[in-house]
């Protein structure tokens, strides 16, 4: 067999894949909301009073951070349908992209929910105190003065958990939304898999040069928040 | 009222430790009052259970008209009470994410409503006269320990408060640095003020206070003139509290 390889051709296989970047996006976009409003209220569950909620915290962390995201995406995907055809609720139908941005929002906001608890414990309480002796109310004391530094504190961890989402948002494939890596399978079919090194490089660089991108905007933010008082955090 | 802090038959566990063990005070208006005492003594409890920083388990504190009763009180009791107090921290405690000038400022803005540019223009004069003048926009990590501590001061003058609590204000001070932060308390209490001071400066105790409270054990041994309890004091535990003190000042410039 005659292996000719085009590497002239990739930023050719780039192009045609970026036209499936906006759903890549989207399940990036919408599981990263899910993950930071469901990761806050884990977190604030972790960090409570209540001992009951703290040990369901504690255990959804544990669990996502323990299962493989594969492995949850097959269990939305294959498993659950099953039981609620069971209840007599039929989800077969349901939009694809459901079961993907349902998974990584699950699955990544066990990790934002760790990073929100660091972040927070991490801030020095006694201005807590200060906030209170002022006369505030919790919530002012968090909003004003807890909050903006813990959010200073979690923007290195934030962006790398981004980019894991962002990573993972290729597991889309499995389920067959044609996302990147979707679009880069569908492109090799067409072909009968002649293009597949190129292609899959393509779909590679694609992936790095976003995540470069990701890693220097979080750099930047970092810099821009955290501006005059670097040494507060340490 | 004629009393400006009422204490009332305070008490205090941590756990097993019966920190304060029915403790009661009434301190007039304009009344400097230092409280000295071994360490765990219950002095710097005393002192966060006046603005509730430690709920009490019994008793009752009033401050200026507004009680509140340790076993039955609402959130908005307490709220009261503390915009009647104001604190200065051992550790500062400033705001990290904020200036100096913001430091100041928050409380006016975001607890008493004050217009942003009224607070403004008030921070800047109680910096002034802190002596701060040139670190409006610095950032507490960017001040030496004596500069954060004088800036703690300004926040908790800035708010009017009908009394201002010292918890150990020069203790985490660099030696050097303590003789500018006593300096700025004593002009605050010239100012006519009510304060509670909790501090190991005697000398700062001799010349300042109006009243001298001794603790130990979570209870008052001995109160009073600070020329009676530092020069003449009848409770033996005040005599070698203040001989083990003054011992230990002896023996550093020997």
């Amino acid at each position: 067999m005659n292996y000719s390889y085009d590497f002239a051709s990739i930023p050719d296989y780039m192009i045609k894949i970026m036209t499936a970047f906006p759903v890549t996006l989207e399940i990036l976009l919408i599981s990263l909301l899910i993950s930071l409003l469901l990761g806050a209220a884990v977190a604030a569950g972790s960090l409570g009073r209540k001992p009951v909620i703290v040990a369901i915290s504690r255990g959804y962390i544990s669990f996502m951070r323990g299962i493989p995201t594969l492995v949850l995406i097959f269990l939305l995907y294959l498993g659950l349908p099953q039981i609620l055809q069971g209840c007599g609720v039929n989800i077969s139908s349901w939009n694809k992209m459901f079961f993907i941005i349902a998974t990584l929002g699950l699955n990544t906001s066990a990790n934002m929910a760790e990073m929100m608890r660091a972040a927070y414990l991490a801030v020095d309480k006694g201005q807590l105190e200060a906030a209170y002796s002022v006369g505030m109310k919790g919530t002012t004391a968090f909003r004003r003065i807890i909050y903006p530094q813990a959010f200073g504190i979690a923007i290195p961890m934030l962006g790398n958990n981004i980019i894991n989402l962002f990573k993972e948002t290729s597991l889309a494939f499995t389920v067959g939304v044609i996302d990147i890596l979707g679009k880069a399978r569908a492109i090799t079919s067409a072909s009968y898999g002649a293009n597949k090194l190129e292609t899959y490089i393509a779909t590679g660089i694609i992936f790095w040069i976003v995540c470069v991108a990701l890693e220097q905007g979080s750099k930047y933010l970092e810099g821009v928040y955290t501006k005059g008082r670097k040494q507060a955090a340490s | 009222m004629e009393y400006m802090v009422q204490i009332d038959h305070i008490h205090k566990s941590f756990g097993d430790n019966h920190v304060l063990q029915g403790v009661s005070m009434n301190i007039k208006k304009g009344e400097v009052v230092v409280i000295l005492g071994p360490s765990g003594s219950g002095k710097t409890t005393l002192l966060r259970t006046i603005n509730f920083l430690d709920a009490a388990d019994e008793g009752s504190i009033t401050v200026n008209e507004a009680r509140v009763d340790a076993q039955k009180h609402s959130k908005a009791q307490v709220l009261e009470l503390r915009k009647k107090t104001a604190m200065v921290f051992q550790n500062y405690n400033l705001f990290a994410n904020m200036t100096i000038l913001q430091n100041v400022m928050e409380g006016l803005v975001t607890v008493r409503k004050f217009k942003k540019s009224d607070a403004e223009k008030m921070s800047m004069e109680i910096l002034d006269k802190v002596g701060l003048s040139e670190k409006y926009h610095c950032y507490p990590s960017q001040l030496s320990g004596g500069q954060q501590q004088r800036a703690g001061i300004a926040r908790a003058l800035i708010l009017d408060p009908d009394v201002i609590l010292f918890d150990e204000p020069t203790s985490a001070l660099d030696p050097e640095l303590v003789g500018e932060v006593l300096n700025t308390i004593k002009a605050v209490a010239q100012t006519g003020i009510t304060m509670i001071v909790v501090t190991h400066e005697i000398a700062f105790a001799k010349e300042v206070a109006s009243r001298v409270v001794f603790m130990e054990g979570g209870v008052v041994v001995e109160e009073g003139k600070p020329g009676e309890i530092l020069v003449n004091p009848k409770e033996p535990r005040t005599q070698q509290f203040l001989s083990r003190i003054t011992g230990g000042i002896n023996q550093k410039s020997a």
